[in-house]
């Protein structure tokens, strides 16, 4: 009861230590959103009882090629498919889906000699950057993609029979929306909008006379039925159902045979639309085949392998190489290098005597394995939180031994003064190793949990938003204890003036290079990882399982987090200017002493400014190069194991592309 | 008054306390010439580090006049203030060292820019420590050596270019008896051409001096003990 009361007074007194246990908490929160939205259906029957416990919103439209189109009367062809597809979502009594279903019903393809590719759909939803939404039946829309001859074609002679006006341009990007579709249209498209099936016989008819009256522009006999996903309704990652739709592939290609042979046959009980296709060549949709679910020491083998295959060996190394092996590397020779330069720029090379006279290579080689061994250590740790889990495997005896090492570091070390703040941190992170250990290798998910004690539920609420400032804490725990771990090894030669500077407030520096390094990193996101936000926020489904207002729209949190994205940007300029006056404070003290000294004026101004664009250079040196490395992270190897589109992705083969990217960003 | 490199004329130092006003130093008188040797003794908290102080220009006084190289303290501006220190040489008690320097570093500031090649500066200080016992510390940072070794890496510092004042607040304190026996042989060296003032309630520091003044409760007895 003493130990009790002992360590609880000793909890209430340290506040880092309460600190670190958010932190902790924090993390987890994290690491079960990503187990939540990254678990595969093999691992985690979890999915399984969520989708039959919450019936998800999916709005599909079937693809395939069907064949049996009554051209002559298209209305009922339409209706007819509609309802194929109604029967096809193993939904039932769902009045929210049976609103929402619909179908994207292509019924005319046209092609003219020039090798242009029209495809008319028809529908009642109108496609947006959002996904496809409904509208009333009065408000009939033309939208065509104008990408070819043919379409600009066919558009000006709507326009000149419906009048100026009637047929709405679309942007390729409004419609290609990779992101939230991931699909891609390689064709053009007449999109017909309405919410009045009477009105189709009227398009069609425009759309015959359009053909007769054009030389070589012809009608298909055939017609496709197109995939589309209303993604605003989906309520969470459809790429982690992945699994479940493997499992439904059979009954896919029952439903699908079966439909090419007649139109009346009756799909298969529980089917549910494959929408990524194997082969994108065979629909007009052509996915980006980016999706990746991997948890395992297989899945990662697996990524390896799609990684391969995709062009994205630089990330891959980049990923688990880089990072773990190089950026130590990196970091050594810069430090000896930024503290002989220093030295050198300062006090005329005496230092540089101290620093050569033995203690530089001696420790190097040691110090390098362990810090690649530690850095693989933080590494895995923080990819294990991306994942969500941990497998005991050698991976996991990997991050143990490495845990193990940074104690023995720490206790080594353990005389330095500024160490106890590490020591909190090391505990922050052996807290969150083990959670997440013990959850890898348990297979427990806490989602399980969750739905088993509800009170818990307002808790993990509670933390979905706080998912940027998560992030920022992850960032600024990885970069804090990664740069310490690095400091205590390699102490002696980073013994340059902005670390000695540090060591007068090693917690607020690492703070401040830890904020920094995400502003920058964070200003430099693209659209599309931010997204990344909005799908881990939004997929959770429990906004909407617990009834929040729909005004917590997918895109209402996507627009929220890309204002909060700009705010940061525009609080860039302060943020330095309290940087630049929280340096002017220390040397300010600095000049007092100089001055007692009776230093000369001009070497006083020489040594602030010398010590002043050290403290700058240095700090963004570290900051830049993590903002750098978060950036990589994030746009790059989250981007592609997402699925999304990543601007890295174009210019990771463009070195001077990535540069201008990043300094763009920056300016 | 040319004839004296030092002069303090009736001077009052006053520290405002929760008490009240305090006066640290009462009607001080004293001219020092150039080349004299002048110990301070006397009680704790008597006013001998306000004394000194009050040379350096950093203590100002409530009344009376001081004038240092022919400079009336009271007229001088921050730049001149600093440029006349540049002449002195001032070992304080705690050594105002910049935290982040080592003490090679610290001494270079100060000192470096005299010196065109910085070999010639190493092998000087190294030199110099040697004679301190301190030569082990000038790679250390100042909260690494100990108060001892800080006490004589600050008289160093302070005497390391022979200053045209030299001013040694408690030279002997918290120093074994080798080591003031190297205190004070190196001080007596360093100061030969120098005017030095130093302040102690040590009588061994006596022996590098040759007026002994003795400061009780902010009064200096303008007869010499010595």
């Amino acid at each position: 009861m003493r130990i009790f009361s002992l360590a609880l007074k000793y909890v209430v007194r340290n506040k880092s230590l309460i600190l670190s246990l958010i932190i902790t908490f924090l993390l987890l929160m994290l690491s079960l959103q990503y187990m939540l939205v990254l678990s595969t259906p093999e691992n985690n029957v979890f999915i399984d009882n969520y989708i039959k416990d919450y019936r998800p919103h999916f709005l599909f439209v079937l693809t395939g090629i069907y064949k049996d189109v009554n051209y002559s009367d298209p209305v009922k062809s339409y209706e007819d498919f509609s309802s194929i597809v109604f029967k096809s979502i193993p939904i039932e009594g769902d009045d929210v889906l049976s609103k929402n279903i619909t179908t994207a019903l292509s019924f005319l393809e046209l092609s003219s000699e020039d090798g242009s590719y029209l495809t008319v759909v028809i529908s009642r939803y109108s496609p947006t950057s959002f996904g496809f939404q409904p509208i009333s039946e009065s408000q009939s829309q033309i939208l065509i993609v104008k990408n070819s001859l043919l379409s600009k074609n066919l558009s000006t002679y709507l326009e000149e029979k419906l009048g100026y006006g009637s047929v709405v341009g679309l942007m390729q990007t409004s419609i290609d929306d990779p992101i939230r579709l991931n699909v891609k249209y390689d064709y053009d498209y007449l999109w017909i909008v309405s919410g009045n099936s009477s009105e189709v016989n009227f398009y069609i008819s425009l759309i015959k006379d359009f053909v007769e009256e054009s030389p070589g522009v012809s009608m298909f006999n055939s017609s496709a039925i197109y995939i589309a996903v209303n993604y605003v309704e989906l309520p969470f990652d459809i790429r982690a159902l992945q699994g479940f739709f493997d499992r439904v592939y059979s009954d896919i290609v029952e439903f699908y045979s079966s439909f090419s042979l007649s139109i009346d046959a009756t799909p298969s009980n529980g089917s549910i639309v494959k929408i990524f296709m194997e082969e994108p060549d065979e629909t007009p949709f052509t996915r980006r085949p980016k999706y990746h679910l991997s948890i395992t020491h297989e899945g990662i083998l697996r990524n390896i392998e799609f990684l391969s295959r995709s062009g994205g060996e630089v990330l891959f190394y980049l990923s688990y190489i880089f990072i773990p092996i190089l950026f130590p590397i990196l970091a050594l020779l810069l430090g000896i290098i930024y503290r002989l330069r220093s030295d050198l720029n300062l006090i005329d090379k005496v230092v540089l005597f101290r620093g050569l006279r033995g203690n530089v290579v001696i420790p190097i080689t040691g110090s390098l394995f362990i810090i690649s061994y530690i850095a693989s250590s933080i590494l895995y740790i923080s990819l294990s939180i991306l994942y969500g889990a941990l497998v005991f495997s050698w991976s996991t005896l990997l991050v143990i031994s490495g845990v193990l090492l940074i104690t023995a570091l720490f206790v080594v070390k353990g005389r330095v003064e500024n160490l106890r703040i590490s020591r909190r941190l090391f505990l922050a992170s052996l807290i969150i190793f083990l959670v997440v250990t013990i959850s890898g290798v348990t297979r427990v998910s806490f989602m399980e949990i969750l739905l088993k004690y509800p009170f818990l539920i307002p808790i993990y609420l509670f933390s979905i938003p706080f998912f940027p400032i998560t992030l920022l804490i992850i960032y600024l725990y990885i970069f804090s204890y990664g740069h310490l771990i690095i400091k205590l090894v390699c102490s002696d030669y980073f013994n340059s003036y902005p670390v000695r500077l540090w060591k007068s407030n090693i917690y607020l520096n690492y703070m401040k290079v830890g904020v920094f390094s995400f502003v920058l990193a964070f200003s430099l996101l693209g659209d599309s990882v931010l997204k990344v936000y909005l799908d881990i926020i939004g997929n959770s489904g429990m906004v909407y399982k617990l009834g929040f207002p729909r005004v917590l729209s997918l895109y209402t949190i996507n627009q929220l987090i890309l204002f909060s994205r700009d705010i940061v940007l525009l609080l860039l300029p302060l943020l330095y200017l309290l940087y630049l006056f929280s340096i002017y404070r220390v040397l300010r003290y600095d000049e007092i002493k100089m001055k007692f000294r009776g230093i000369h004026k001009n070497v006083i101004k020489k040594f602030k400014f010398k010590v002043f664009m050290s403290h700058i250079i240095s700090d963004f040196l570290v900051s830049g190069l993590g903002a750098l490395l978060f950036y990589i992270f994030l746009e790059g190897y989250i981007g592609l194991y997402y699925g999304y589109y990543s601007p890295l992705e174009d210019i990771v083969y463009d070195p001077p592309r990535l540069l201008e990217v990043f300094l763009w960003r920056i300016l | 008054m040319e004839d004296f490199i030092i002069v303090v004329e009736d001077v009052y130092v006053v520290f405002e306390s929760v008490s009240g006003k305090v006066f640290a130093l009462k009607g001080v008188d004293i001219r020092v010439r150039r080349g004299d040797r002048i110990c301070i003794t006397g009680p704790s908290g008597s006013g001998k580090t306000t004394f000194l102080n009050l040379i350096y220009g950093e203590a100002k006084p409530f009344s009376g006049e001081i004038h240092v190289l022919n400079r009336d303290l009271s007229s001088v501006n921050d730049d001149e203030l600093v440029d006349l220190r540049g002449k002195m040489g001032f070992a304080t008690q705690e050594g105002l060292f910049i935290d982040y320097l080592t003490i090679l570093e610290n001494i270079y500031l100060k000192h470096g820019s005299s010196f065109n090649d910085p070999q010639d500066f190493i092998d000087k200080v190294v030199l110099e420590a040697e004679e301190l016992g301190i030569e082990k510390i000038l790679d250390r940072f100042p909260y690494e050596i100990s108060v001892g070794e800080k006490k004589r890496a600050e008289i160093m510092l302070a005497l390391f270019n022979s200053p045209t004042i030299a001013l040694i607040d408690e030279p002997t304190a918290m120093l074994d008896s080798e080591s003031v026996d190297k205190v004070l042989k190196y001080i007596s060296r360093k100061t030969e051409e120098s005017t030095l003032i130093v302040t102690t309630h040590d009588p061994r520091v006596y022996s590098i001096c040759d007026t002994v003044y003795e400061l009780v409760d902010g009064i200096l007895n303008p007869e010499p003990i010595k």
